[in-house]
């Protein structure tokens, strides 16, 4: 029996290997006077066409997992971890690690590594992200938040309301006047919960404590309701925030990787028309 | 214990559909309705409840999943009370995510097809040339075929490289006739090349085998320029550089680096090196002996005396004789007390009627000398009358007469200069001043009185008048003769290339003996040297010096006349400067490379009968010493290690073959 | 704070039976009278019953008079009823099962099921309606039956009786009979069709009204015939079926029938007696649960599980800590009786504990070790014991908590529990995706449910061990898939009525308007209301990959799990 750990390990070791394999390769073939870049660009173009298929692929969930093209979605996703950090080192094979100077050339480059680092990033989110999410608030629909925080707005509004009719007081009315109308009205913090900094929330509630002094005892109640309120629209945005960058990321790799598999397409004809 | 914002029962929450294109658009107003939008993206909320009428009475139909039937039932006029404000679906983050893909296709298509139907190549160029190619006449036409035309064309036809290489041409026509054959070799060469090549098996890295036996060993091949140079890569590229690897996989033989397994250098000199003893030299004549030996000269302190460096520093230059040698050995060259190689001798009279004859003070003998059996064309002369018909001859024709007389082969050795002319004429007019007149009647067959001509008094105190440029006739044996009158001596230089020539002729030529007589008297001087004294104090001993050498690929023998400095830059793959070694001039620094031998006693290597034997093929050549070692490798390696990174091929070698 | 709502209890016979079917037409006294007349009903004994449940009231509320006309099907083999079925009169016939020839699911309204070719599979991408809930036919799936009646009182009828009467070897059960008990008192799908040869009328009673009159009845009018028939057909089924008494000898088998005890335990008032009692806490359910076995007791018997959910636990300082749990099939106490045999005697281990309603097996030791432990050369095995599945999850593989609240929340039903890692889970919504593509575009499931740590099961349908949803199905749409097993909703069946949805504890059936195929919503053009179907997972039945979610999860976050198989939950929970 392997552990998730041993297997990773297993996946780095050969991903090391056929790493070193691939240097070597270079190092021979470079000797024996073959054309290196033209066959790693090859090579690189049949490694981004496979990355891209994953997209297809994922689109045949209903075929069965033992067909090479279905295959279960978590191993083609390692292999499109695998195969695309490798493809930076095909890349850099390719390149020569030498920066291009031409437009073309630089154009394709700058979407290789755009598609890689993008796809490194949403690695990273999709390894911390779910972790963060899972500890804190409830677990929602990202398509749905916008409607809970409607809901807690039209609650929070109500109960001041209704406070401030009860008691001919206004102190409630000026505290969500002043620190939450703002608050309420959409979503807020994301930079702040990307990086996870709780000082907003944190200087929210201490206003809503402060406010308490002012208030008389049935209006307690309805402050704690509303300090209730707070933290779950908190919660609310820090979902959004985090559930958004997972989402969000992908708005950047899946149009630089069409591009890529385009411009990769040009360049290769303007190789094979001039050499 | 808050309630959960979102609960889960099926009239709560319904089911998601995060595929399609459209989304309610009440959602973000928290009251999302139970239909969603349709595929196309409109309200159909507005079906949600139709009351039914039953008569005159309507009924509420609405679904459980909304809330069911509602309090107030249906209008009188059968609407729903409750009518659900219409929503403006909004697009969903799938549609969105789409749309940001479909942009970027289209953007990078646009471009391509821009890129593709513009009129510029040059916009589809990878990169700026390097700066020996960029400037303003060059174009992608000047290298690409591709480029005249429409290039979309040649996508699938895929230009071969070797036409494009042709255009590099116009401009490279160092790279000689064979410039697309490997190292610019032309294919026969390579058959010997290769077959002279020795391949060590095991000494060759395991990657480089690899590499070796993955290489195209074809030396028919033709190699286009961009197997190497590799353009567009901006204007400092280094468009030259090689690997070892690449430079080694072609070889047979091969190693792992410079340091090891490189071949020694090949110690054997080029053909012209001359016989320079630095050890004898340096150790002993120009230390004990340079007061005794060099009395009006400086003995050299250093190695610059003799070895100054080119202009651009590139090779050390050794200097002439003059400044050199001159100081020792041009007194033994101009060595007074020989007396000369006899070219023409009377030989004592042999039959009786011989018209004038002068006497001679020494007996001469009846023998003819080397040069007048050419001139005889190798037969004992009949009678006293042939050489004076010779001799007559010669000095009424010139130099025709003397061309004349030479077999085909052998004219060169009638070429003096200075002529021998003027001294055969002094000669005839003290030896037979009625020469003419005795040659006209003999030959109408009239009696010719014999006679004892007198060589005058006077020039009996004198045996031997000097005519000029190193000729002079000797009267008391009746003999002209010349003695070499310096260094570079023509008359010598002149005889011993001649003899050189008749290589592989020698038993077929009827004279050459007589030839090989004068030319071991010119390596082999009867002055006032002689073979015990350790020192070259004879003239005519060219050879001692300059080496008699032959080509190994040719076998031509030859003498080498002058100095080769720098016999590496000779090679034509090879190149060294010294430059970037030598730093200041001081001996240490040479001698961190040329290292002097152990001094010995200095012994000719030319005996007279050398150049006899090395025609005959009795002996070889033997080989040039200098006395100091050949350049070994490991000086160099000390500095040129893979520590050092200096140990590319590149740094010696160049691939173009000049 | 809200204003507290005061309502009135709910009451046992708020709704009566006869009101699922039709609330115009309710039991009237005079056809109790009737049926007052006729036996077995006029051999009662009325003074057993109390005076708040006397035996009209029974009758009135939990039974009702059922018409049907030539062809209709009563009972479908393979429905889950709560109901028993007596015969007032008219022709009925049942289907007598017999090798090879039974009656095709497609003759009884059930979509054939039939697995998709691969390209039918991949035509999905682009074949699949872009109107959500689209549905293309709503005709019966086989000529041979139709549909009639509507709501509760929709009939599946079968149009060529002839046929079936001379195609299947079905046998005549005559008015003065009942059936179905079996079903209704061991909440087992039904074993037998039953349909009507002629127009038939027959008296349909509720589980609960066939208890109670078999329980006040002091004349035991029906409790002897039904019990009997009960004991003797449930046991041999029972005993056939179950691994541990393969290749017993008919000799054996009949030491077992004579000795096991059939038990029922804890209370089955309500066809969701989970979800109600959720609300009122699980500590105080905890009392409530029937004690089955103790721990520490000599162990007098082994423990089967026929339907319903056990939970094992262990004495913990001043309370018990949950170990384990039995689903049906699984047996308690052989371990100990097997380590007994040696001479020392080991006690339970456990306690097994009632969860709700429980039918259960008992077989004493001496039986036991007689007949199964003793070597027997008809068997295999020499030893029964690894047939036996241990349902006692060992060490720290799956955490305490994380057990207690899938036996509290009866997830241990589920034989394909949509289980959702949550520190994997990006929340990308492939597995929705995945689920629209295979099922016409539409999802069946909501990636929202119960989460305990870091793991969700989500509001999936977990194609329960034990699917209460299935009980009230009026037309038999929700049924199990006879290969598979797995609980499926036949669209061209469902009508609508939302029993099902309703009745699932674990919120996984959805009711849906259904469009046409241009997507306009259909509406019903009797009464003009918009068409509802249930829908729910399906376990992608006809797909060729299986379950389109768990495939589709790039993450392996969602995984499809089978509580019941330990090694599965241990497999998903330890992670």
């Amino acid at each position: 029996m392997t552990g998730p750990q041993q297997r990773r390990m297993g996946w780095i070791l050969v991903g090391l290997l056929v790493a070193t394999a691939l240097g070597i390769t270079n190092h021979i073939l470079t000797a024996s006077h073959v054309r290196t870049p033209y066959y790693f660009g090859w090579l690189l173009l049949v490694m981004v066409v496979f990355l891209a298929a994953f997209g297809v692929r994922k689109k045949l969930t209903f075929l069965p997992p033992t067909l090479i093209f279905g295959g279960n979605a978590a191993n083609w996703l390692r292999f499109h971890i695998f195969i695309g950090l490798l493809s930076a080192v095909v890349f850099g094979h390719h390149t020569g690690l030498r920066l291009p100077t031409g437009f073309v050339e630089t154009t394709l480059a700058a979407l290789f590594l755009g598609t890689f680092l993008s796809g490194v990033t949403g690695l990273i989110l999709s390894r911390v992200i779910p972790a963060r999410l899972t500890s804190r608030g409830e677990e929602v629909l990202f398509e749905r938040i916008p409607m809970f925080r409607s809901r807690l707005r039209t609650e929070v509004e109500e109960l001041v309301a209704a406070a401030a009719e009860k008691s001919g007081d206004s102190a409630l009315v000026e505290f969500y006047e002043t620190h939450l109308k703002e608050f309420f009205s959409g979503p807020k913090h994301i930079l702040e919960h990307l990086i996870a900094n709780k000082r907003p929330r944190r200087r929210l509630l201490q206003h809503a404590q402060n406010c308490r002094r002012f208030l008389n005892e049935p209006e307690h109640a309805q402050l704690d309701r509303i300090t209730q309120l707070i933290q779950m629209k908190d919660d609310l945005d820090f979902h959004l925030a985090l559930q958004g960058a997972l989402k969000m990321w992908l708005f950047v790799h899946l149009p630089l990787t069409c591009g890529l598999l385009i411009v990769a397409v040009f360049h290769l004809l303007l190789v094979h028309a001039f050499t | 214990m808050t309630d959960p914002l979102q609960e889960f029962g099926w009239k709560k929450s319904s089911y998601e559909r995060p595929s399609d294109m459209w989304v309610c658009g009440q959602a973000c107003e928290g009251t999302p309705c139970a239909f969603g939008p349709t595929a196309k993206g409109q309200c159909q909320h507005r079906q949600a409840c139709v009351p039914k009428s039953n008569g005159p009475e309507f009924f509420c139909q609405r679904p459980l999943h909304l809330s069911g039937k509602c309090s107030e039932g249906p209008l009188e006029n059968g609407a729903c009370p409750n009518e659900f404000p219409q929503c403006k679906p909004r697009h969903s983050l799938l549609y969105f995510r789409r749309i940001v893909v479909g942009l970027s296709a289209a953007l990078s298509l646009a471009m391509c097809l821009l890129l593709w139907s513009g009129e510029s190549t040059e916009a589809i160029s990878p990169g700026p040339l390097t700066s020996h190619h960029a400037s303003s006449d060059v174009t992608c036409q000047s290298c690409h075929t591709a480029a005249t035309g429409d290039w979309t064309s040649k996508v699938l036809t895929h230009s071969t490289p070797l036409n494009d290489s042709a255009l590099c041409m116009k401009c490279h026509t160092e790279l000689g006739e064979n410039p697309f054959h490997s190292h610019g070799i032309a294919v026969e060469a390579w058959e010997t090349i290769s077959s002279a090549a020795s391949s060590k098996p095991g000494s060759t890295p395991f990657l480089l085998q690899v590499s070796t036996s993955l290489t195209d060993h074809d030396s028919h091949k033709q190699h286009a320029c961009s197997e190497c140079h590799q353009e567009h890569h901006g204007a400092k590229h280094d468009m030259v550089s090689m690997t070892n690897n690449q430079c080694q996989s072609c070889h047979q033989q091969q190693f792992a680096s410079f340091e090891h397994g490189h071949p020694e250098f090949d110690h054997t000199p080029p053909p012209g090196s001359i016989r320079f003893d630095h050890a004898a030299h340096f150790k002993r004549y120009l230390l004990d002996d340079a007061a005794r030996l060099m009395p009006d000269a400086l003995a050299p302190t250093d190695c610059q005396a003799c070895h100054q460096a080119s202009d651009d520093r590139s090779k050390m230059l050794t200097r002439g004789f003059e400044q050199m040698c001159s100081a020792c050995h041009e007194r033994d060259i101009k060595d007074r007390d020989f007396p000369g190689i006899a070219f023409f001798q009377l030989p004592s009279p042999a039959g009786d009627e011989i018209g004038e004859w002068p006497t001679a003070q020494q007996s001469t003998g009846t023998e003819i000398s080397g040069f007048m059996q050419l001139l005889l064309d190798g037969r004992p002369a009949d009678s006293d009358w042939e050489i004076k018909e010779l001799l007559h001859d010669i000095v009424r024709r010139g130099q025709s007469a003397i061309d004349e007389k030479l077999a085909n082969d052998l004219k060169g050795f009638g070429q003096f200069e200075p002529s021998i002319i003027p001294a055969l004429m002094h000669a005839q007019q003290v030896w037979f001043p009625n020469l003419h007149d005795e040659i006209a009647r003999h030959r109408e067959g009239m009696a010719v009185d014999n006679s004892v001509v007198d060589v005058p008094k006077a020039n009996l105190s004198a045996p031997q008048e000097e005519i000029g440029g190193g000729w002079y006739v000797r009267h008391d044996d009746l003999s002209v003769r010349y003695r070499p009158i310096g260094h570079a001596d023509p008359i010598a230089r002149l005889w011993l290339e001649q003899t050189l020539k008749l290589r592989g002729k020698v038993d077929s030529v009827p004279d050459a003996d007589s030839i090989l007589a004068v030319s071991e008297v010119l390596s082999n001087p009867t002055g006032s040297g002689s073979e015990l004294t350790p020192v070259p104090v004879a003239s005519g001993r060219c050879l001692s010096c300059h080496a008699v050498t032959r080509d190994p690929a040719t076998s031509e023998l030859s003498i080498a006349w002058s100095t080769t400095p720098n016999r590496i830059g000779q090679n034509s793959l090879t190149r060294f400067s010294h430059a970037p070694h030598v730093h200041d001039t001081s001996n240490t620094v040479c001698q961190t490379c040329h290292i002097l031998e152990d001094s010995v006693p200095f012994v000719s290597t030319s005996s007279p009968s050398m150049l006899t034997n090395i025609l005959k093929g009795n002996s070889e050549p033997s080989p040039v010493t200098c006395g100091i070692h050949g350049v070994s490798m490991n000086s160099c390696v000390k500095c040129h290690s893979s520590e050092s990174k200096l140990d590319n091929c590149q740094q010696c070698h160049r691939y173009h073959a000049r | 704070m809200p204003e507290t709502v005061s309502v009135t209890r709910p009451q046992r016979w708020d709704h009566p039976f006869s009101f699922d079917l039709n609330p115009s037409s309710p039991v009237t006294d005079s056809m109790i009278d009737e049926w007052l007349t006729r036996p077995p009903f006029n051999q009662m004994d009325e003074s057993g019953f109390r005076k708040s449940m006397s035996l009209r009231d029974l009758l009135k509320n939990d039974a009702r008079l059922m018409s049907y006309q030539a062809g209709d099907i009563v009972v479908r083999r393979g429905d889950w009823g709560n109901s028993a079925f007596f015969i007032l009169g008219g022709n009925v016939r049942a289907e007598v099962e017999s090798a090879g020839s039974s009656i095709p699911p497609s003759m009884l309204g059930r979509k054939p099921n039939r697995k998709r070719t691969l390209f039918e599979s991949i035509a999905q991408l682009w074949k699949n309606p872009s109107a959500p809930e689209s549905r293309s036919r709503f005709t019966p799936d086989d000529s041979r039956i139709g549909n009639r009646g509507q709501g509760g009182q929709t009939r599946v009828f079968l149009q060529d009786l002839p046929a079936v009467l001379s195609g299947y070897r079905t046998e005549a059960i005559p008015p003065g009979q009942w059936f179905g008990e079996l079903s209704a008192l061991g909440r087992t799908p039904r074993t037998a069709t039953v349909f009507a040869e002629g127009p038939a009328q027959l008296l349909e009673v509720r589980w609960q009204g066939l208890r109670d009159l078999m329980r006040f009845d002091q004349n035991s009018a029906i409790r002897t015939d039904v019990e009997k028939s009960f004991r003797d057909h449930a046991l041999e089924e029972f005993l056939r079926n179950h691994p541990v008494f393969q290749g017993l000898s008919d000799e054996k088998l009949k030491i077992l029938m004579d000795h096991a005890e059939f038990r029922t335990f804890g209370e089955y008032d309500s066809p969701k007696p989970f979800k109600d009692l959720a609300k009122q806490g699980f500590e105080n359910n905890f009392e409530s649960e029937a004690l089955i076995l103790e721990e520490g007791h000599y162990p007098n018997d082994v423990f089967f599980v026929r339907s319903g959910l056990a939970r094992l636990t262990v004495k913990h300082h001043h309370g018990h800590r949950t170990v384990g749990y039995l689903t049906p099939g699984h047996a308690y106490g052989f371990h100990e009786i097997a380590a007994s045999s040696a001479g020392e005697s080991v006690p339970y281990q456990c306690s097994v504990r009632a969860i709700s309603f429980l039918s259960g097996l008992l077989i004493p030791t001496p039986v036991v070790q007689l007949v199964l432990l003793a070597p027997d050369e008809n068997r295999q095995s020499t030893s029964v014991l690894p047939i036996v599945p241990a349902p006692v999850i060992k060490g720290d593989a799956v955490p305490e908590p994380l057990l207690e609240f899938l036996v509290e929340e009866r997830f241990v039903q589920a034989t394909a529990a949509m289980v959702i890692d949550l520190d994997r889970c990006v929340r990308c919504d492939d597995c929705v995706r995945a689920c629209a593509t295979a099922h016409d575009g539409n999802p069946r499931f909501v990636r929202h449910g119960p989460i305990h740590g870091h793991h969700m099961l989500a509001n999936a349908c977990l194609h329960c061990v034990d699917p209460v949803c299935m009980v009230e199905c009026p037309t038999g749409a929700i049924h199990r898939e006879f290969a598979s097993g797995n609980v499926v909703i036949s669209e061209s069946s469902c009508i609508g009525c939302a029993q099902c949805a309703n009745n699932c504890p674990y919120d996984a059936i959805r009711m849906v308007q259904i469009t046409d195929q241009n997507g306009q919503l259909v509406v019903d053009d009797r009464i003009g209301r918009p068409l509802t179907q249930a829908t729910k997972c399906d376990l992608c039945l006809d797909q060729l990959g299986g379950p389109a979610c768990q495939n589709a999860c790039a993450h392996d976050a969602l995984r499809r799990v089978d509580l019941s198989d330990v090694q599965q939950l241990q497999e998903v929970f330890a992670r």
